[in-house]
């Protein structure tokens, strides 16, 4: 664990940070250490100074990235202020959020081998290596492969592999999965504990999901406002929900249940449950031998059959250019009112269908009609105003000078006049909560403000359908909520929303339908609940379902006859069990 | 496993030797001449040899399609900013008319061709450019960087633009498809307007490409970039019979063209 002793194979002490243009410091007066084969994760809430930490550790900062720094870094017994870069990523490979751009090579063994390579490590020892790494991260097979024809996700393992390959002492991730899937997420992660455990290899990584690092992390740091607000047994941290919550970090599911639990005096604060085991177990104990006493079930919360449908897909094919069948036979209908989720492992089709919906790609075979409108025979600009997309990169649409004329570039698009355009831009504004910024420079502000802007700048076209292409996407927990809030909110105002994402946990909480695609097909498609129960057909498609849905499921020889996806009801459901029992003996 | 790539068409299979080679060849030819046939004929040339290997150029010529207004300013401010004692040929010399009564700005039909001749160039140039940045991997670059012994910054920086490329054309793309999603007409009214319709593009464009290009910066130094002043060679490619009949033909090329340039007065206006 990490401690502040002499055998540490990370040594930072007193660490001061500030950004050549900032006022404040970045990082102030940060002090850990980290022992050697040791997996150390650090928490915190966007612009907390978590990824400039990481790059204090090989030196990125303060050499490329020029700034004001005081303290002291030793990492693998070498001053990390008195060694070049390159002579520190000998030791601390540094694997960076952006896996796009940290490809360096046309294949993908050209890109693995860029590292080894520089340190003239012989040609044969590299080719063993390539094998080696593309092994740890389920990419063997792809080495002659071009690396502009991988997907989000593997894009993400080879930039892992491509670190992995140059043997480095300390391994440092700045939140390495997140664009990959449940499934993909699990697998980098039993990875680079594997690489702790065997290799003695030092984990330090930046990561949001708090589930995928519960079991495998040995210390917790929380980063807040630049400083370290909290270190320890990351145990001890999600079992406090007071923690949790102050610091902005997402809870554990099945630890909401306990919780809940605990608040009802039925568990004390050291038995809340982290995992379904866990939680079986004090169920378990709680209920000895008792059934659970249930309530009748909620009515269902999809839009009946006779509502219009606004997106009708018939036997959808797309081949793309470089001949690769990306989608195929598709059938669906979106119903007006839906909160549709699109799930499935990464490459499975989700994006290349959503782009068809606005005919950002056209059909190759089948086709989409959306609002009535065929949409092969469209261009996206005639769909605007019909269907929005919200791109996961808020980055890749903003260009005007401030909020408001971002938001009313759309609608000057559409030619809607002066007055009308003006009550839209203030309606939307307030909505999102972004009025007090309007007259803001959209740069100036955080990620999480520029994907309201992105959202925002959409809903001013008053869309019938909303795309939301993975929302979440580098934002912490409170981002989070801020953005699945306000769709949801449109959503009870009329809007249908269609949501591509890989966090089960959001599906569970918001989408009354689910799609589960695999190989360009849909598997599945019907309401959540019953789609994220069956476990047997959601494992075809590589998708791993959301904690509560398994903890309902292990529940079910105790009389839980549906799947609950909401953690607090699930809590007070067990808590009224036990408490009702327990009344009438 | 590093050859297999190098044998997907018979323009990876050439060293990179032999590509420089075409491509000096290629760029001697385009700016020996100046009349635009000499030029087209050399880009029609380049085209039917890079035609059979298939490669996925639609998006260049998108890319030059978009910027015709550009080309077509150049061609009316070269027209008229060409003066007729500028060329040697009568044809060159041949006024259409004036701008204004008293024989200022005449608008020359040397000055019309040169126009057309730079964006022949132009073409001609972003063709060669792509094709050996497509078909020539970055190691090979490097490994030649090396046999030259060029300095270490210049290979970065070479290394790093050809990177730079696939990533860029990526997020030009997405840009692309962000802009169209939320109604952005890419077509203005005029000249003026066509530009304007591409502001949305350019900017985040812009943004986008100077934190790509520190974020790549920051990878290759992640990975050891400059570590050493060589790189561990993954292949030993040898010049192969191919390469010395492309290179032969190329430096034939070249040389007939100057000598017609010089000897001839081929190609000029």
């Amino acid at each position: 664990m990490i401690s502040e002793n002499v055998e540490a194979e990370v040594d930072v002490k007193n660490l001061c940070f500030s950004y050549v243009k900032g006022d404040e410091n970045t990082l102030s007066n940060i002090t850990l250490s980290a022992e050697k084969g040791k997996f150390t994760v650090i928490m915190g809430h966007t612009g907390a100074g978590k990824t400039t930490l990481l790059m204090c550790l090989n030196g990125i900062i303060p050499q490329l990235l020029n700034g004001s720094l005081t303290g002291d870094i030793s990492v693998s017994g070498l001053n990390a202020l008195q060694y070049r870069v390159q002579t520190l990523s000998k030791s601390v490979g540094l694997v960076l959020q952006d896996a796009e751009t940290q490809i360096l090579g046309r294949t993908v063994s050209e890109d693995v081998a860029f590292g080894p390579r520089n340190y003239l490590v012989p040609r044969e020892e590299i080719l063993e290596r390539i094998n080696e790494a593309l092994s740890r991260v389920r990419l063997n097979g792809y080495e002659s492969r071009s690396t502009d024809n991988l997907s989000g996700g593997e894009k993400q393992r080879l930039a892992i592999a491509g670190v992995l390959a140059m043997k480095p002492k300390i391994l440092v991730l700045d939140e390495p999965t997140s664009e990959l899937d449940p499934l993909g997420r699990d697998e980098i992660y039993t990875t680079i504990e594997n690489l702790s455990k065997e290799s003695e290899i030092t984990i330090i990584a930046v990561e949001h999901a708090s589930q995928d690092i519960l079991q495998r992390a040995d210390h917790l740091i929380v980063l807040s406002q630049g400083a370290v607000s909290w270190r320890g047994n990351p145990r001890d941290f999600f079992k406090s929900s007071a923690l949790v919550e102050e610091n902005g970090i997402k809870p554990i599911p099945v630890g909401i249940v306990g919780n809940r639990l605990c608040e009802r005096g039925l568990i004390p604060p050291e038995r809340i449950p982290l995992s379904v085991d866990e939680a079986f177990d004090t169920v378990t104990d709680l209920l000895s031998g008792r059934q659970i006493i249930m309530t009748s079930e909620a009515p269902s919360v999809r839009p009946k059959e006779t509502q219009s449908n606004l997106v009708s897909i018939k036997n959808l094919g797309h081949v793309y250019e470089n001949g690769k069948t990306a989608l195929h036979e598709v059938n669906l209908d979106v119903r007006e009112g839906d909160f549709l989720a699109l799930i499935g492992q990464n490459g499975a089709g989700k994006t290349t269908l959503a782009k068809h919906f606005n005919s950002l790609l056209k059909p190759t075979q089948g086709s989409v009609h959306v609002c009535g409108i065929n949409v092969g025979e469209s261009e996206p600009e005639e769909l605007a105003s019909h269907i929005g997309y919200v791109f996961q990169n808020p980055d890749h649409q903003i260009f005007s000078q401030s909020v408001w004329k971002e938001v009313a570039f759309g609608l000057k698009n559409i030619g809607l006049p002066e007055n009308e355009m003006r009550s839209r831009i203030e309606r939307v504004l307030n909505f999102t909560h972004l009025w007090n910024l309007r007259d803001e420079h959209p740069f100036s502000l955080g990620k999480g403000e520029r994907q309201m802007i992105a959202v925002a700048s959409i809903l001013a076209l008053e869309p019938k359908i909303l795309v939301v292409d993975e929302p979440t996407t580098g934002l912490d927990w409170r981002g989070i909520r801020r953005i699945m809030d306000l769709i949801k909110t449109l959503h009870d105002n009329g809007t249908t929303i269609i949501m591509i994402t890989h966090d089960m946990d959001l599906v569970a909480h918001y989408a009354t339908r689910t799609v589960v695609m695999r190989h360009g097909a849909v598997l599945l498609d019907g309401e959540t609940r019953d789609v994220l129960a069956d476990t047997e057909k959601l494992r075809d498609a590589y998708v791993t379902p959301p904690q509560i849905v398994d903890f309902s499921l292990r529940l079910k020889p105790f009389g839980l006859n549906r799947i609950i996806l909401d953690e607090k009801e699930l809590g007070d459901i067990i808590a009224n069990s036990v408490q009702e029992e327990s009344h009438n003996v | 496993m590093f050859e297999e790539k190098n044998s997907a068409t018979y323009l990876h299979a050439l060293h990179v030797v032999s590509k420089l080679v075409v491509f000096i060849a290629v760029m001697v030819v385009i700016f020996t001449f100046s009349n635009p046939m000499y030029i087209l004929a050399m880009g029609l040339l380049l085209f039917a040899l890079i035609l059979p290997a298939r490669l996925p150029l639609a998006g260049v010529f998108t890319l030059i399609k978009s910027l015709l207004p550009v080309f077509v300013i150049i061609i009316v401010m070269s027209c008229f900013t060409s003066q007729p004692d500028r060329f040697q040929t009568g044809i060159g010399q041949h006024v259409f008319f004036t701008l204004f009564r008293d024989g200022r700005f005449p608008a020359t039909v040397g000055g019309l061709l040169i126009g057309v001749t730079f964006l022949i160039r132009i073409v001609v140039m972003v063709l060669t450019t792509l094709v050996f940045t497509m078909t020539t991997p970055i190691d090979d670059i490097i490994d030649f960087m090396n046999l030259i012994h060029a300095p270490y910054e210049l290979s970065i920086v070479i290394s790093t633009a050809i990177t730079f490329i696939p990533a860029m054309t990526n997020k030009k793309n997405l840009i692309f498809q962000a802009q169209r999603a939320r109604g952005t007409k890419l077509k203005g009214k005029g000249m003026f307007g066509q530009l304007m319709a591409f502001t949305p593009i350019m900017i985040p464009l812009i943004i986008n490409s100077i934190l790509l290009a520190e974020n790549l910066s920051i990878s290759m130094l992640n990975r050891g970039y400059g570590a050493s002043r060589a790189m561990t060679s993954m292949r030993d490619r040898k010049m192969t019979k191919s390469d010395y009949i492309v290179c032969c033909g190329a430096a034939l090329v070249s040389a007939v063209s100057i000598y017609g340039r010089i000897r001839y007065k081929a190609g000029v206006l």
